[in-house]
């Protein structure tokens, strides 16, 4: 406690202090740059670099999201796609029979996902178990890397995504982009400027590590494998 | 003082085959995958041009873009700190944990953290710190620093990450596979997590116009540190700045394939400020950390370009250098040819002039540099202002002082190089030298290659002499 008030005062004359570096090391002319000659040249920085984002395997997002985590590039990752939404617990339920999970699972407290009909499937509470399961849906897709991003809000809980050993996550068709610059543009129209969501993850396969002599280990703190379902919402 | 370390630095670390072997194993494979992602992405020139240009757009004009992340930040519910130096700095998150009555701190991985001393700091303090990373975790129970800024245990084996899981984990183990070593530090750090008071991350990217803070792992470490705890704390360097999440972009397919080979970490993620109203989970505080510590020294001129590092650690995985000595040899945070130009900047050249003397700029380190620093470039500067400033040792200015006197007599500049040749022949042996006098400093770990016939001048006229007869 004892250094608190100064050291956290001295913040705003350290502040000082380093701007008026930054002053000292350029040329006077300098000075003149007005905000919309820099915002200026940050968007020509972009316009200029859109043909060179890696190539597309497919002309159709969500087809080439498919197709990345099929080559088996997405580390511990599967993908399947569904027709419709309403299939998806039978689609979790086959998951789980398959890796000889039991019957239960965590589920995102959200609409789309809880007005489905989950028959005897059991739901956790909490994911303090090992080989635990959570189903989530994502809000948007990445084609170029094989990701799907989670915005963190009133009914998407952060910790889900982190905790659980099987991770399955939904993500509809529609929403799948295909380069990683075109998240920017959608995050402008979803929360405006200068408002995003407390976290917003890309997620881009399971939790790995190759710490220890190089050798990669899933489900290094988180899941050790995920399971994408592309839902057909067309 | 500090120059003798160096060199006992780097002698221990010769004599240390297994440290080599260790080495040489991460590396090798980062140089292979590395190589394989760039040729995978045909756009990989052109985008590292573009990294560069987005660094330079912002560090000519740092200062705006300061102000702009900062007033996005404050205005998502961050608290926003300054720090010109590592004391500073370190202090700062020090009175931030005392004033939460924080007693245990988990950390996932950041070089700033490091180089502002911030383990030290909350150790002093009886914090009960735990690094969440696998490798920070590894080294925490060795007591080791990092020998590598991407791969910190890189100098352990798993034999050594045995040992310390059985000594130190609550519930040892008794395998000695890797995937039961993560395992069991899985479970070790599962509930540190949840019962943190603080959390506390660097940033690999701050972006100006949303006041987000990037963070880039495999392991899923940084949201788990983040999102538990009451508060979160981000310590991060003033260069970080980018001007928007689209021009993130260009720079993270550039770190990651430069860094692990692959195309995008399994977690790319923003995180910004307090939880919401509404949130179901993260922290109540958030409080940013802005560090200058040398930064603004190196926005002159001659030192530039190295604010554009974005810490891939391909550099260090491709030096000669640090291929045979490693991390630790360097007596710094930051190693490898990165280390050598930065170090100077925070510890002053007096202390950190050893590994600049040491480069043999082969310029290899430039040549994968992602956002195209020159290093050997910078490393050359550094070499310049120590010579002015006189800051290398008495033997080597007084062979420069020979060299250039021999270099402007050339009839004696001849009798030398022929007589050295001649001197040299009886001790080589199949091409090479195991051991001359006064060559130990180059023999006694590595062979000298002998000269091969005629000095350059003979070869020359001879080969005139042909030519015009
Ligand atoms: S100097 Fe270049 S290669 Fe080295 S760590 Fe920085 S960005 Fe990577």
């Amino acid at each position: 406690m004892k250094h608190k008030s100064d050291e956290l005062s001295r913040s705003d004359q350290h502040r000082k202090d380093i701007f008026a570096d930054i002053k000292k090391g350029k040329p006077a002319s300098n000075e003149a740059i007005k905000p919309e000659q820099i915002e200026r040249e940050a968007q020509a920085l972009l316009d200029n670099y859109v043909q060179d984002r890696p190539f597309a395997l497919s002309n159709e997002p969500a087809d080439e999201l498919v197709r990345r985590i099929t080559s088996g590039v997405v580390i511990g990752t599967t993908i399947e796609r569904l027709d419709c939404t309403s299939l998806l617990p039978k689609a979790v339920e086959i998951f789980l029979d398959k890796h000889d999970l039991p019957n239960s699972i965590l589920l995102q407290p959200s609409a789309p996902l809880t007005r489905l009909s989950w028959g005897d499937m059991g739901l956790l509470a909490n994911l303090d178990q090992e080989n635990s399961v959570s189903v989530c849906m994502a809000d948007l897709g990445i084609a170029e890397t094989g990701s799907v991003i989670i915005h963190s809000s009133e009914t998407m809980p952060v910790l889900m995504n982190f905790l659980s050993t099987y991770q399955i996550i939904t993500v509809r068709k529609s929403t799948v982009l295909r380069h990683l610059e075109d998240y920017s543009e959608i995050a402008l129209r979803l929360f405006g400027p200068n408002k995003s969501p407390r976290n917003t993850t890309l997620i881009t396969g399971a939790s790995g590590t190759t710490d220890i002599e190089g050798e990669l280990v899933q489900g290094a703190h988180g899941p050790r494998h995920v399971h994408i379902i592309c839902l057909d919402d067309q | 003082m500090k120059q003798n370390k160096f060199k006992r630095n780097v002698s221990d670390a010769l004599n240390n085959p297994k440290l080599k072997v260790a080495i040489r194993r991460t590396t090798d494979r980062a140089d292979a995958k590395r190589a394989t992602a760039v040729k995978n992405f045909p756009g990989f020139d052109r985008t590292r041009e573009q990294g560069q240009k987005i660094k330079d757009h912002v560090i000519e004009y740092l200062d705006y873009y300061l102000a702009e992340f900062e007033r996005n930040a404050i205005a998502n519910g961050s608290i926003v700190h300054w720090a010109k130096n590592a004391e500073h700095a370190s202090q700062i998150v020090v009175d931030i944990c005392h004033e939460q009555g924080a007693k245990k701190i988990t950390r996932s991985k950041s070089m700033l953290g490091e180089e502002i001393g911030l383990p030290a700091a909350l150790d002093r303090e009886d914090f009960e710190r735990v690094e969440t990373d696998l490798a920070e975790h590894i080294i925490q129970l060795a007591g080791d620093p990092p020998s590598h800024i991407v791969w910190p245990a890189l100098h352990l084996t798993r034999e050594d990450v045995v040992d310390l899981f059985r000594e130190n984990h609550q519930n040892p183990i008794e395998s000695t596979q890797v995937v039961d070593l993560v395992s069991s530090a899985r479970r070790e750090l599962r509930h540190h997590f949840l019962s943190a008071d603080v959390g506390i991350t660097g940033a690999n990217f701050l972006v100006a116009d949303t006041g987000q803070v990037c963070t880039v792992t495999n392991e899923g470490n940084a949201e788990l540190t983040t999102t538990p705890p009451k508060v979160h704390i981000v310590t991060a360097g003033i260069e970080k700045l980018v001007p928007s999440i689209a021009h993130a972009m260009p720079l993270l397919r550039l770190l990651v394939r430069s860094a692990t080979g692959a195309d995008i970490t399994q977690y790319t993620t923003f995180h910004n400020g307090p939880k919401r109203g509404t949130d179901l989970d993260g922290p109540e505080h958030c409080h940013i950390v802005l560090v200058d510590n040398g930064r603004t020294n190196m926005l002159k001129d001659d030192m530039k370009e190295m604010l554009r590092c974005i810490r891939c650690g391909a550099c260090m995985n491709h030096c000669v250098v640090y291929k045979h000595i490693g991390g630790h040899a360097y007596g710094s945070v930051y190693p490898g040819p990165m280390g050598a130009v930065i170090t100077p900047n925070i510890d002053g050249l007096n202390n950190a002039f050893e590994p600049v003397s040491a480069c043999t700029l082969n310029g290899k380190c430039q040549e994968v540099c992602p956002v195209n620093i020159p290093l050997p470039t910078l490393i050359r500067a550094w070499r310049k202002k120590a010579w002015e400033k006189k800051v290398d040792t008495i033997r080597n200015r007084f062979l420069v002082a020979c060299f250039s006197q021999l270099a402007q007599r050339p009839r004696l500049f001849q009798f030398t190089t022929n007589m050295a040749i001649l001197m040299m022949k009886p001790f080589s042996r199949r091409g090479w030298i195991r051991w001359m006098p006064f060559a130990g400093s180059w023999t006694t770990n590595r062979d000298l290659l002998a000269p091969q016939g005629q000095s350059f001048i003979q070869q020359y006229q001879k080969n005139r002499e042909r030519h015009e007869a």
